[in-house]
């Protein structure tokens, strides 16, 4: 049985009645990535939150989530409380601005791990110390007592991640991680990523418009347009060898800049991957 | 943050003496020489050149300029304003107690104002395009827009003569605080419950929030969370209404006859009674800055992310 | 221009433009529109009611309320808005340089505006007037010396936005002196958002003269100004209350449509309002701002 079933998902706006997304199905296996890629509002935002029902309350959503055959549709907001962050992590974008500004980022993972877990002050330290360290966050007192402003985007990137290492959730979902990062960080944080994947077995939902991740990161990719998803295979059919005449743009497109990159850079200096 | 608070305390000096030294010049600015607003304000029938002459030396006005401004800051630190004009007593005697109601009309006014606006504000950013919000902030928006004098009329009519429940002038039971209050708050509530709201609502749709939801954290917790951080506008905001509620109960202290500020200074102005007229700007606008420092110092010392920028 | 497009959407927003354009047009025609002389005693018409003549009826001198409510527009609304228009400019000027030049020009004019911003706007008022004496031309004055300081400071703020953006830097490049560029690039752009702030301090402008006039403080007798009316209706306000009714219901009328015109341009500028870092703390800088100018009389 697959891990995650979504099946016929509707996602429209109460207030206007305009369907964002008709109909989308989709499975996910256990330890499996899958990469979720097209333009800017083809509704892969939409879809990613709508799987942990975390739209806006204008935005409506129908259709089966199914998480180990429990549907997350159909339960109540405490039951679904207990569900994210506990088996479905999130990392967001903007590391700057998920966190609360006036707040250390140390005071919100306390928080949320005493949420889910009974476990001790120095338990929960013992357990973020090693998440962090293996993150690359050397310094964990430090930044455990720094405010969010006090930290850069790839910093904040790695908390989240290191926060989702120590909930070992079935699925993470992973909504543009790497899109608000300048090149060395995103290199850094994909490494995190793929090291993630070895450490915990969770399934990764990652969204990006950057094909270069995907490469890295995917066994799988979707690949949506206005709200449809056009194509789904294996990463290395997708990017090579693509069927719907979208997805050939797509790639098509990123992989003349990607060979005009590697031009200018002559292969030597050039981060492996 | 120490550093920031004696930053700001030094800072303050020499802004002080500026405002000070414009004050202490404010009496130029008057077309009439000063000699001779004291005798007209005396009632001297007949004001002849040697009288204005013999006026001046008496009121020590023929020093140089900043002998003249030295001693009178100087009796100003002790509270010395000078003596009335007209009356002839001491200023401070005049504006002390007349400054006293004032602060107590204002005071009470203000923990109104900062309480309804809270409730007002976060019920409205909760609820914001709710039936609730659009008829508060449309009642808001028509009560604001009215004069001062005229929602003070309109509340007379019906509480004083209609009802006769209270009294509509003067500074006697507690009941006489009522209207006079009540005006004061319902124009300035109007104002201030929609920065808090606006405030709010930036909050509420910050990215921090969904990643709070995202890892399991109740809307009730988050809501707190929010609203700690929307009040940090709020207390700047209150900071610098205080002064400014201070400064303009003119003309609610006139309708309901209070023997505040407001009363003292108009009737000063009507009557030409300069030294009055200066103590009262001199007072207020100290006060007024101190209260801006203190705003911003409380500002930087509640919002880590300021003190970045410092 | 997008600004008037969306603006032009909103059907409130364009009705208190047209109340606002109207009352304006009307006090400048006041001539040609009132049906009596202002000023005009008619001793044995005190205090009477609505008639066919006198359409609100007479105060308590005879005189035509509604030809006095006409005639009043001219110092309440029209030369609220000239004393407006004087402060904008000259903040205006003094912002534009102080913003595009920056360096040492904006640190001494930004000193400058913080001395005089320490009086609080509602004391600068009564002190110009006390020195100065009563009188419209003393407020007015009071009026542009309160605002000017205010004007410039957050004129500052916009134009140092606009001065760094890179069309600017190009036109520099291009050779384009300093004052053909504030006025082909800065100022069309700043020019909205000064819109924005002048009408948003228009209301309380009004409500403010008013206020003083209501205290004795304004325009001399026997001048039709609408506080004034209401301060003469003072004494008969129980037994005639209708005096007072008028000229409120006017400055209630004009001064919600002047408020909603500002929302409405504002809203017209930023359709999204959907703030977030650094757009937050500037608009919270412009409300706290935007509240040291509220004194409501």
């Amino acid at each position: 049985m697959s891990l995650l079933e979504v099946e016929h998902i509707k996602i429209w706006d109460g207030r206007t009645g305009n369907v964002l997304i008709p109909d989308s199905s989709f499975q996910l296996s256990q330890g499996e990535c899958l990469a979720i890629v097209g333009e800017s509002g083809s509704g892969k935002s939409l879809t990613c939150k709508a799987l942990m029902r975390l739209n806006r309350p204008e935005i409506r959503q129908s259709g089966r989530i199914s998480l180990y055959g429990v549907d997350l549709a159909s339960l109540s907001d405490k039951e679904m409380r207990r569900y994210r962050g506990r088996r479905m992590c999130m990392i967001m974008q903007n590391g700057m601005r998920a966190f609360d500004p006036s707040r250390p980022v140390g005071a919100f993972l306390l928080e949320v791990l005493s949420i889910h877990y009974d476990w001790s002050r120095s338990e929960m330290i013992a357990s973020l110390s090693t998440a962090m360290i293996s993150v690359g966050l050397k310094n964990f007192s430090v930044v455990m007592e720094r405010y969010p402003h006090e930290l850069s985007g790839g910093m904040l990137q790695r908390v989240m991640i290191a926060l989702a290492i120590v909930m070992e959730p079935d699925v993470i979902i992973a909504d543009e991680p790497t899109t608000a990062l300048d090149a060395v960080t995103q290199y850094e944080v994909v490494e995190q990523f793929v090291h993630l994947r070895g450490r915990i077995g969770s399934a990764i939902v990652f969204v990006s418009h950057d094909l270069e991740v995907v490469r890295r990161i995917a066994d799988d990719v979707l690949v949506m347009k206005d709200g449809v998803i056009v194509e789904r295979g294996k990463t290395s059919k997708i990017l090579n060898d693509a069927s719907h005449s979208y997805t050939r743009f797509l790639v098509s497109s990123k992989e003349a800049l990607r060979r005009y990159y590697m031009q200018l850079m002559e292969g030597t200096d050039v981060a492996k991957g | 943050m120490i550093l920031y608070t004696l930053k700001r305390i030094v800072a303050l000096v020499p802004l002080l003496v500026v405002i000070s030294f414009l004050t202490f010049i404010l009496n130029g600015l008057s077309p009439m020489n000063p000699a001779e607003v004291v005798l007209h304000a005396q009632g001297v029938p007949t004001i002849t050149e040697e009288l204005i002459a013999s006026t001046r030396v008496e009121l020590g006005m023929d020093r140089p300029l900043l002998v003249r401004y030295g001693d009178w800051l100087l009796s100003c630190l002790q509270l010395d304003f000078g003596n009335s004009y007209i009356t002839g007593k001491p200023v401070w005697s005049l504006l002390g107690p007349a400054l006293l109601n004032t602060l107590k009309l204002t005071i009470i006014s203000s923990l109104f104002i900062i309480v309804i606006s809270i409730v007002l504000g976060v019920v409205c950013a909760l609820k914001e395009g709710k039936w609730m919000d659009l008829s508060i902030r449309g009642i808001s928006f028509f009560l604001t827009s009215m004069p001062a004098y005229w929602l003070a009329a309109l509340m007379v009519w019906c509480f004083a003569v209609k009802l006769d429940l209270l009294p509509t002038s003067g500074m006697g039971s507690a009941g006489s605080y009522v209207l006079p209050v009540m005006v004061i708050v319902i124009g300035y509530a109007g104002i201030y419950f929609r920065v808090i709201r606006s405030s709010m609502l930036s909050n509420l749709n910050d990215d921090y929030v969904l990643y709070g939801r995202a890892c399991g954290m109740s809307e009730m917790k988050l809501t707190l969370y929010v609203l700690r951080n929307s009040l940090q506008v709020a207390v700047s905001v209150f900071g610098l209404a205080f002064p400014i509620i201070l400064g303009s109960t003119v003309v609610v202290e006139n309708i309901f006859a209070w023997p505040g500020l407001g009363t003292l200074t108009v009737k000063s102005i009507l009557g030409r009674d300069f030294p009055i007229i200066q103590a009262y700007v001199l007072v207020l606008a100290v006060a007024f800055v101190l209260f801006n420092t203190v705003s911003d110092v409380m500002n930087v010392a509640m919002n880590p992310r300021l003190r970045k920028e410092l | 221009m997008k600004l008037f497009d969306r603006f032009l959407k909103d059907r409130l927003a364009v009705a208190s433009l047209a109340v606002v354009a109207a009352t304006l047009l009307i006090g400048l025609c006041a001539p040609l529109i009132a049906p009596h002389p202002p000023n005009e005693v008619n001793l044995e018409l005190r205090f009477a009611s609505a008639s066919w003549t006198y359409w609100l009826g007479n105060d308590h001198l005879g005189r035509c309320i509604l030809s006095r409510l006409i005639y009043g527009i001219r110092p309440s609304v029209l030369w609220v808005l000239a004393a407006l228009g004087a402060a904008a400019f000259f903040g205006a000027v003094l912002g534009f340089v102080a913003g595009y030049f920056r360096g040492r020009t904006d640190a001494v004019l930004m000193r400058l505006c913080d001395v005089m911003l320490s009086f609080p706007g509602y004391v600068m008022t009564l002190a110009i007037v006390g020195m100065l004496g009563a009188g419209l031309t003393n407020i007015l004055l009071a009026f542009v010396v309160m605002k000017w300081a205010w004007f410039a400071r957050v004129i500052r703020t916009t134009v140092m936005q606009y001065a760094d953006a890179d069309y600017v830097n190009y036109a520099k490049v291009l050779g384009i002196g300093h004052l053909g560029i504030m006025k082909r690039h800065i100022a069309p752009a700043a020019l909205p958002e000064i819109a924005v702030i002048a009408s948003s301090a228009f209301g309380s402008m009004i409500l403010q003269i008013s206020g003083l006039s209501f205290l004795g403080l304004g325009i001399e007798a026997p001048h039709a100004e609408w506080g004034m009316m209401m301060n003469e209706a003072r004494s008969v306000m129980f037994t005639r209350p209708e005096l007072m009714f008028a000229p409120g219901l006017a400055i209630i009328v004009v001064v919600s449509s002047v408020n909603f015109l500002s929302d409405a341009l504002q809203k017209a500028l930023d359709p999204k309002l959907v703030l977030s870092g650094k757009r937050a703390s500037i608009l919270n800088g412009k409300i706290l701002r935007g509240l040291r100018k509220k004194e409501a009389a």
